[in-house]
């Protein structure tokens, strides 16, 4: 059974990169529940607080920067093998799919492993749906329904930057709250 | 969350709605990004031609016409993302030009498991002119390494036919697409003694102070360019800027529009670009497009670049897939042919000046012959220079040949290679 190439069946190639985000995602949040996670999460929020509680900066960025390389390296691979099947360093790997990863932690919500996947959906699904609702639906010029998406993601960011910085996994924590409570708060 | 994936599948629902029309083109265009100066003027004419063909004569062979637009952006993801959305569409679609090496490279394979053809029409992987490895993909009437042997064919002829020890520059897009000549010229430079120089601008292009002032340093006698998109712009300016003869400097014909020059102003005049179709509007064909396109609103974009060097060459583009149509309907007998009975029309499409003059395009492109050995044509080019006063590209010499001697050695072993790599035996 392929799971690169043109003859790989969608769901082999899902199949296969799942088995990889499922086993990420549970280091992922194991970390942050454990000790290293919560030195970074001290020095991302105070870092001359947290040193003074005896977090060693030094180790704790360098083992964050090296955690994040580690993961950051095999979504990587996966991309460029299993999904573009060939790399043309420039374009695959540019600037633009940075700050894309940048803005779906953004979205999501910062400090969050839930969030993380929030925000890849949302940034993922959200232009495929406004393509199928203007273009597919609405008959719209597909110019126009390619600069409205830029205008419609460049809007949320910041908004959620102002209004939400904890972003969708904040906004999915209050309404589970909400909803344990309802219909009687207090 | 749940509510997003209904919408989604709402939203998807909604897409397979259109009416399943029979003959499906889909035109896989960028009106937006650095490169839509350039992607425009070749979506509307590629557009319009179909337009024209639904409108005049109620589509081709009487089959109506299903176009369908993708934006891509000049982006191979979402290149990919559209061919994997829109391959599926209608009765299936007939054939793919998404105008893009870089989408073209991802393309090949898939087009050759899926049984789609593509057509790359003067860009692409050159070795695709070898019929037996590369059964879905076609590039007639030229290609990159025939373009870059015109290049060093007029400098030759201009120099007397001896251009040993002078020293050839080559501007590009550092992409799939910008590298695809390097080898041809490599072998060229070993043939006629002249002195290579390489250098690549990244994508977008729009940042080319260090590039030109290594010319500005170095003085080559001749700067080559494989640019696209605002790239063009950018170095025809700084060309300017750094007072380079412009008549020395030679674009590959996707550098070679009325967009890429006029930001220059006057001093771009002069500026050489290759073609491999005739420039202009003066042909039959436009008074029809008037009539039937722009008369009755049905102009694709907003209708101003009819008549310009890429609106020509995407109707051309499209020119050629209509007669490869036509060619599959007479060959099977039937008016609604799928993508294998396509792919038949154009191993076997045949371009005469009779074929192009009965179409309202008379002396418009090279003739030509496509068979299974060669899916490239024979790479019949020339040069064209831009005449700043007259806002218009010119043709400045005959059609002439390119270097088959070198090219068909390099097609013959770099497709040798790919078949190998791949797995493929090739035969015909």
């Amino acid at each position: 059974m392929p799971i690169t190439g043109a003859e790989t069946a969608p769901w082999a190639a899902y199949l296969f990169c799942l088995v990889f985000v499922v086993a990420s995602a549970i280091i992922a949040r194991n970390l942050t529940r454990g000790m290293a996670g919560r030195k970074w999460m001290a020095i991302r929020d105070m870092d001359i607080a947290a040193e003074i509680i005896g977090v060693n900066p030094l180790k704790a960025k360098l083992s964050a920067f090296a955690v994040s390389g580690f993961f950051v390296g095999i979504s990587g691979a996966l991309f460029f093998s299993v999904y573009l099947g060939a790399v043309e360093v420039g374009e695959a790997f540019g600037i633009d799919k940075s700050f894309l990863v940048l803005f779906m932690v953004i979205i999501g919500g910062l400090g969050s492993i839930f969030g993380s996947f929030a925000g890849a959906a949302f940034l993922v699904l959200l232009p495929v749906l406004l393509k199928n609702t203007l273009v597919g639906g609405l008959g719209w010029p597909t110019d126009i329904a390619a600069h409205l998406e830029l205008v419609i993601v460049g809007a949320l960011i910041i908004i959620f930057l102002v209004a939400e910085p904890h972003g969708l996994a904040q906004l999915w924590r209050v309404a589970k709250e909400k909803l344990r409570l309802w219909p009687f708060p207090h | 969350m749940k509510q997003r994936l209904m919408a989604t599948a709402l939203a998807a629902a909604m897409v397979a709605g259109p009416a399943l029309a029979d003959l499906t083109i889909v035109d896989t265009s960028y009106r937006t990004g650095p490169y839509a100066a350039n992607g425009i003027p070749f979506s509307d004419g590629y557009q319009d031609y179909f337009t024209l063909l639904s409108e005049r004569d109620g589509g081709i062979g009487g089959e109506p016409i299903n176009l369908v637009e993708c934006e891509t952006g000049y982006n191979t993801e979402k290149g990919v993302e559209c061919y994997e959305a829109t391959k599926g569409e209608g009765s299936g679609a007939l054939v793919y030009q998404p105008l893009s090496t870089g989408i073209t490279y991802q393309l090949i394979p898939k087009v050759s498991s899926d049984g789609i053809p593509l057509h790359t029409m003067g860009y692409g992987r050159t070795s695709a002119k070898n019929g037996a490895v590369f059964k879905w993909v076609f590039n007639y009437p030229a290609n990159y390494w025939d373009g870059a042997s015109h290049a060093i064919t007029h400098i030759l002829n201009e120099n007397g036919g001896d251009i040993s020890g002078r020293k050839i520059a080559l501007v590009y897009h550092n992409s799939a697409y910008g590298k695809e000549p390097i080898r041809t010229l490599e072998n060229l430079a070993e043939k006629h003694g002249f002195e290579l120089m390489l250098l690549p601008v990244d994508h977008p292009g729009q940042e080319q102070k260090s590039q030109w002032l290594q010319i500005r340093r170095e003085k080559p006698d001749n700067v080559i360019m494989w640019g696209w998109g605002v790239m063009n712009q950018v170095a025809i300016q700084e060309a300017v800027n750094i007072r380079y003869p412009m008549d020395q400097f030679i674009g590959i014909w996707w550098s070679g529009s009325e967009n890429d020059v006029k930001a220059a102003g006057e001093r771009a005049n002069g500026y050489k670009a290759l073609t491999f179709h005739n420039l202009g509007s003066d042909y039959p064909v436009y008074d029809d497009i008037q009539k039937h396109v722009v008369d009755t609103g049905n102009a694709a974009g907003a209708g101003d670049q009819i008549g310009t060097v890429l609106y020509n060459r995407g109707m051309y583009a499209a020119m050629l897939a209509a007669e490869a149509i036509k060619t599959a309907q007479e060959m099977h007998g039937v008016s609604a042919i799928n993508a294998a009975q396509m792919r038949d029309g154009m191993e076997n499409l045949e371009m005469t000046e009779e074929k192009m003059e009965k179409l309202g395009l008379p002396n418009f492109g090279p003739e030509f012959k496509v068979s299974c050995e060669n899916h490239g044509g024979n790479g019949f080019g020339a040069v064209s220079q831009w005449d700043a006063a007259a806002g218009e590209f010119t043709l400045i010499t005959d059609y002439f040949q390119s270097d088959q001697e070198i090219i068909s050695r390099l097609v013959e072993e770099d497709s040798a290679q790919y078949a190998e790599e791949n797995g493929i035996e090739p035969g015909c």
